[in-house]
């Protein structure tokens, strides 16, 4: 609970009716609709030569909010497109200088790496801040209650240990023989791959514990129940779907090749059999982590006064993402924003709401939107979004 | 005075009130059910656009907001009232604005990708000094020594045959204004092969000594190479693919990254095809310049011709993903250039 003080003319959660009222989540944008938008967004980015993008970005968040729907009314967003384009340009320069660090020298990938480390939580905190306290429903904003220090614990074990070692190795070779230097990185590489691998569940669970248990809306402040055992499973499982087609594609093939089958008829085989596992691969195991992460996450989200639910079914969401994929392949790119809506629409569907408060109950102090655009162009530009 | 019943929100609860607004000399008046009525300016309403799906909410300047009961109704009224359609929400609300912006688009970024971009990464490499190629070069040969490259078996007289008939065909051809280069033989993994990085730097394989057997050939080769470095092709790559890839990102940014590598690679693969025309046009002012026929560039594809038979190699990929134009062309190209 939020320190938040009732206001009048609303009840407090304790005097609620205690029986439970499940509203589902709707969302009723259309993929011709959504094209129609994208098009005319791209045409004005391109002729801008890209300062037109916040303007754009607005629009889309827009449409996608106002058919959101929750119990009768829609979502809505806040932010200002002027001074977004502000935090685009900060964060496009900030991004341009560290991916281009890497060509001058080792010291300078080693540098940007350790400032990147540093700022990304802030970012990914600013960014939190600024997405949700411009968004509101019935038109009370949301807030992000999470602070840098929560930040900074959640984020910076797995940044430090992905981005910095990387850069070590390529210090710390720079000195050696091309033999040793070889085995050097080869070793020290396969090593911190494989334990950041193994520790990947553990970290996506303490960034996901920050982020979801520091949503609030009114006098309600969200947790995440879920524990790492169902994070290490489902990235086990998911591990295992991905897995499980090229060995079967392996057995296939020696099956064929102990019945003494003939070289020219494997040849033929092969190709169609390596397309089918790529696209397989590009397909089926993320179907699979994003659906079951989606259920995971959003079905342990809530306090003791409601609580999200989420049943996204694994095989109807593959088919989605495989049709999807195979009319932007047909479509040169033009079903895009159809498909974006079809995966929207499965994704925000799949949740409902449990409570048993009043939705027209909450409350909380009056929220102004964060001038924190920074924050937010970072979340797009890295490819980070709420999650849903 | 017509007026329009809607939801009103106070934003500090989230409990709807019934409501009615109306507009009188430029102020929106909002009628409350259970409270004095509220006046803002028109101007300082934030309205929504009109679209054919969702929901219409109006932010209010004091953090209030109002959305629609009935949306045909709301867009009636606020254009009757308050805030008529932007030119933009009238091309993306009709399907022949849509189609216009649609043409107009796809015209705009086939001559960026032909045009635009060219051009624009050439002012932009312009304006990167010579040093940062240096650095770039220098980084990248010492990965590929490590990994690919060995030391040249091949006998120093030799090299220094070769090194100096370069050097004569390159003051020959470029004067005064021959960028700073270097030229490194190496052995190798990599077959018969020659190549050269930002900054400068050439490596030829042995092995492509070897199999071409003749100073003509190989000169022929490295001037080809050489006019990889007087454009600055690796540089300009560089530039035109990391473009590519942030206009593609926009395009197609929220829905993964498969689907954006694929059209990625087959741009940056016409760029490469361009820039290994251009190298091929430098070759043969090279070799003019140097008094070598343009025909010693036949005998290198030739060569490559029978090394990949020989080895068992099958032939490169369809040539939307091939970064070199097809072999027949250049033989082409070169037999034209040498008058036959």
């Amino acid at each position: 609970m939020d320190a938040h003080h009732p206001v009048e003319g609303a009840r407090a959660p304790n005097g609620a009716p205690s029986e439970v009222k499940v509203y589902d989540i709707e969302f009723t944008a259309s993929g011709s609709e959504y094209f129609r938008i994208w098009i005319v967004n791209l045409l004005l980015i391109v002729l801008t030569l890209g300062l037109y993008l916040p303007w754009a970005k607005v629009r889309k968040l827009k449409y996608f909010y106002s058919n959101t729907w929750l119990d009768g009314h829609a979502l809505d967003f806040h932010g200002e497109p002027r001074k977004m384009l502000r935090g685009t340009l900060l964060v496009g320069v900030f991004l341009a200088v560290y991916s281009q660090a890497g060509q001058v020298s080792p010291w300078a990938a080693l540098v940007a790496a350790i400032a990147f480390v540093a700022v990304w939580p802030l970012l990914f905190r600013a960014s939190m801040r600024f997405r949700l306290s411009n968004t509101s429903w019935r038109g009370m904003r949301f807030r992000f209650t999470g602070d840098a220090g929560g930040a900074y614990l959640a984020m910076l074990p797995p940044l430090a240990m992905f981005l910095i070692p990387f850069s070590i190795i390529g210090v710390a070779a720079e000195g050696m023989t091309e033999k040793a230097a070889g085995d050097f990185v080869g070793r020290f590489a396969a090593l911190t791959l494989l334990a950041f691998l193994v520790a990947f569940p553990y970290f996506f669970w303490q960034i996901k514990r920050y982020q979801h248990g520091n949503y609030a809306y009114g006098q309600m402040k969200a947790e995440l129940r879920a524990t790492i055992g169902g994070f290490y499973g489902v990235f086990l499982k998911t591990l295992g779907v991905a897995l499980l087609p090229v060995a079967a594609a392996g057995a296939v093939i020696g099956l064929m090749v102990a019945a003494g089958m003939g070289k020219g008829f494997l040849i033929v085989l092969i190709i169609p059999l390596i397309l089918a596992v790529m696209l397989y691969g590009n397909i089926v195991p993320k179907a699979f982590a994003v659906s079951r992460l989606q259920n995971l996450v959003w079905g342990r989200t809530g306090n003791r006064y409601f609580k999200f639910s989420s049943d996204l079914a694994f095989s109807p969401y593959a088919k989605l993402q495989l049709k999807n994929f195979l009319l932007i392949g047909i479509s040169g790119g033009f079903y895009w924003p159809f498909a974006v809506v079809a995966n929207r629409a499965a994704q925000i569907e799949a949740v409902s709401l449990r409570t048993k408060i009043e939705l027209d109950a909450l409350a909380g102090a009056a929220q102004r939107g964060e001038s924190d655009a920074a924050g937010d162009a970072a979340a797009d530009l890295f490819g980070l979004d709420v999650g849903m | 005075m017509s007026t329009l019943a809607v939801d009103y929100f106070d934003g500090r609860s989230s409990r709807p009130q019934r409501a009615a607004l109306s507009v009188q000399d430029g102020r929106l008046r909002v009628e409350r059910a259970d409270a004095a009525p509220l006046e803002v300016p028109l101007r300082e309403v934030r309205w929504p656009e009109r679209t054919r799906h969702g929901a219409r909410i109006a932010q209010l300047p004091d953090g209030a907001a109002v959305q629609a009961l009935d949306v045909a109704g709301w867009d009636a009224w606020v254009a009757a009232n308050a805030a008529p359609d932007s030119l933009v929400v009238k091309a993306q609300q009709s399907w022949r604005g849509t189609l216009v912006a649609c043409a107009a688009l796809v015209v705009l970024v086939v001559a960026g990708y032909l045009w635009g971009l060219p051009v624009a990464a050439r002012a932009i490499v312009a304006f990167i000094p010579a040093t940062v190629d240096a650095l770039a070069g220098d980084q990248a040969l010492q990965t590929i020594d490590g990994r690919w490259l060995k030391p040249s078996k091949l006998p120093a007289a030799d090299q220094e045959r070769l090194r100096a008939a370069f050097a004569e065909g390159v003051r020959k051809t470029y004067g005064a204004k021959a960028p700073p280069w270097r030229l490194e033989f190496r052995s190798g993994k990599i077959g018969p092969n020659a190549f050269a990085l930002p900054g400068g730097t050439m490596i030829v394989t042995d092995e492509l000594v070897a199999m071409v057997a003749s100073d003509d050939t190989v000169l022929g080769v490295l001037g080809h190479e050489m006019g990889h470095v007087a454009h600055r092709h690796g540089m300009r790559q560089l530039v035109q693919v990391s473009a590519l890839g942030a206009v593609l990102s926009v395009a197609f940014g929220d829905y993964g990254t498969f689907i954006t590598t694929v059209p990625l690679v087959i741009a940056s693969m016409g760029y490469s095809r361009d820039a290994e025309r251009e190298a091929d046009e430098e070759s043969v002012r090279f070799m003019r310049a140097a008094g070598i026929s343009p025909l010693a560039m036949v005998g290198f594809f030739e060569g490559v011709k029978k090394y990949r038979k020989d080895k068992g190699m099958p032939d490169g990929p369809g040539i939307a993903f091939s970064s070199h134009p097809a072999d027949d062309a250049r033989i082409e190209y070169f037999r034209r250039a040498a008058g036959r």
